[in-house]
């Protein structure tokens, strides 16, 4: 079987998927963020198969931009989360309740 | 292409100054007062810097920037926001505890990537600016880290800004895959020549998803009223006006180029209408019961966004300039309203309530006209100047066929009158706990006198301002 586009394209929609679904269903910090990391790695895939089948490398050029900005991202998103951490001693989402209508 | 061009412009000035006075921080540790005044000092520098490059016009770089008179009006936008949001910062010093120094630097950095962002012509500049904005946003919101209303503020706003963000990526990966190129030119020719398929629409609605974030649209405002709420209020001030303009002018870029033709038309209008019925509608309602005023205005600013939505769906000239005017208008209410709540924040520190206001008049007048004046330009009652923004953008999308819409609209700015008019009947017809004169600085007096009569002033005379953004967008 060769190995197309169309399969990059499904696991990088599969990948983006779980990534979603892991956010709308767990109740960590921790791992809702890992979530959000695996969405930006479908993201990633999706671009660098699109680049190699169009031949175009500025679709990579945009994937090592995004892992850059990811890298920052987590930078202050773990800092954040440990400075909550501190304070409330839960990195569980039904915790954090004081901003609410 | 010349290198004086490149250090002028505001994204640069401001990011060298930004580090300039991070490093000064790290070696002189000055007093915190003179880094404010610095920071005020590179905002002024970096308008009169752009003085002579007014009249430029150009796309630079194989098409990934572009200088023209759009650019350079947001630019100059983003410098009076920054400044203004520095100001508030000096004027709320006693609410930040640490790290003051750096709490009036790192807006620098995020006006700069706002600056990027008003002249981006490529989905690749588009996502680095955009990320510039809301990673600094990150670190601005959840600054006072004593309070854990901040942090869940940070929080909240990080998990839900980085899932747009990576819904911009998939979108640009789509918009890439099927068009071949990232730069907008070349994206709007592939429409032109070749039928749009559903691979496209999907990434033409993923960005749209991304985008609609930052424009706090409903369905993607559930994190505006938390973070407006928890936040400090300068940096509060900075979301509602900044970080919702450099939303909308992405979109007005990307909306007018790469997505304008016909085929792509007719997907995103009925896209853009929906999101602007939903936060009208939304916004308006929801504020009505809050007592908070950040709460408030967090629920205001969802309608807001609303009623900008409602000027990109006429997709004409006249709809793209009542955006522009529109955000001058909110810019001008926006700032004195928080002017206020920051000078009555100093004595109560735990947050403001619409109660808090009880006889402001009697406290201090000039407070309680200057907030009168916000409250009813935001209202958009007339002869300020949020009338004529809610005015232009109603006519735009009239004259574009979107009647319902305008109906809806007029029905909620209606309803919305009455929680604004709330804020002005309990200072000038509810009693005060307590009389205690609210003394104010001369600055502070004179900005509050400035933006009040700006208010009134160029609603009266909105034919000059309303021509300049007219040949700004010819």
């Amino acid at each position: 079987m060769q190995i197309g586009l169309t399969h990059y394209l499904t696991a990088s929609g599969i990948l983006f998927a779980i990534g979603l679904a892991g956010i709308i269903l767990r109740r960590d910090m921790i791992i809702i963020y890992m979530c959000l990391e695996i969405m930006l790695n479908a993201a990633n895939l999706a671009l660098v198969a699109f680049s190699r089948y169009n031949s175009n490398l500025s679709g990579q050029v945009l994937v090592f931009f995004v892992i850059t900005v990811a890298a920052a991202e987590v930078a202050v998103g773990l800092a954040l989360i440990v400075a909550l951490f501190r304070v409330k001693h839960s990195t569980k989402a039904e915790d954090i309740t004081l901003l609410k209508f | 292409m010349n290198a004086l061009f490149v250090l002028c412009s505001p994204e640069c000035f401001l990011t060298l100054s930004a580090l300039f006075l991070l490093l000064w921080q790290a070696i002189a540790k000055p007093n915190y007062k003179s880094v404010g005044i610095l920071v005020l000092a590179s905002y002024l520098i970096s308008g009169v810097l752009l003085l002579p490059f007014v009249d430029n016009q150009g796309i630079y770089w194989n098409g990934l920037y572009v200088w023209d008179k759009m650019a350079v009006l947001w630019k100059v936008f983003f410098l009076i926001t920054g400044f203004l949001v520095t100001y508030l910062s000096l004027e709320s010093n006693s609410l930040i505890t640490k790290g003051r120094a750096e709490f009036y630097t790192l807006p620098l950095l995020t006006t700069a990537g706002m600056a990027l962002l008003a002249s981006v012509r490529d989905f690749i500049l588009l996502f680095v600016g955009l990320e510039i904005v809301t990673v600094s946003f990150y670190i601005l919101v959840a600054f006072q880290k004593e309070f854990p209303s901040a942090l869940e503020a940070g929080v909240k706003y990080l998990v839900i800004g980085a899932l747009a963000s990576s819904f911009l990526v998939m979108g640009i990966a789509f918009v890439f895959g099927i068009t071949g190129s990232t730069q907008f030119d070349e994206v709007a020719r592939f429409a032109q020549n070749n039928p749009v398929s559903t691979p496209l629409v999907l990434g033409l609605i993923f960005v749209l998803v991304g985008l609609g974030f930052k424009a706090s649209a409903v369905p993607f405002h559930v994190w505006t009223p938390d973070v407006y709420q928890g936040a400090s209020t300068p940096i509060t001030s900075y979301l509602a006006v900044g970080s919702k303009a450099a939303g909308f002018v992405v979109l007005l870029r990307v909306l007018n180029l790469p997505f304008y033709d016909q085929s792509f038309q007719k997907h995103w209008i009925p896209l853009i209408v929906l999101m602007a019925l939903l936060s009208v509608i939304l916004g308006n309602l929801a504020a009505i019961p809050q007592r908070n005023i950040k709460r408030m205005l967090g629920y205001s600013s969802i309608s807001h966004g609303g009623f900008l939505l409602m000027g990109l769906s006429a997709h004409n000239t006249i709809g793209c300039a009542a955006v522009i005017y529109y955000f001058f208008a909110y810019l001008v209410a926006i700032f004195a309203a928080f002017l206020v709540v920051i000078l009555l924040e100093k004595n109560q520190p735990s947050g403001i309530s619409i109660k808090d206001f009880n006889g402001l008049y009697q406290k201090n007048g000039l407070l309680a006209w200057s907030m009168a004046f916000a409250m009813i330009s935001l209202a958009g009652l007339p002869p300020l100047m949020g009338f004529f923004g809610k005015l232009m953008v109603f006519l735009a999308a009239w004259e574009s066929g979107q009647h319902l819409l305008v109906i809806v609209g007029a029905l909620c700015a209606a309803a919305g009158l009455y929680y604004y008019i709330g804020v002005v009947r309990a200072m000038f017809w509810a009693e005060p706990e307590t009389v205690q004169r609210i003394v104010l600085s001369p600055a502070t007096k004179v900005l509050l006198w400035i933006l009040s009569i700006g208010s009134i002033l160029l609603g009266f005379y909105a034919e000059p301002v309303i021509k300049l953004v007219g040949a700004v967008l010819s």
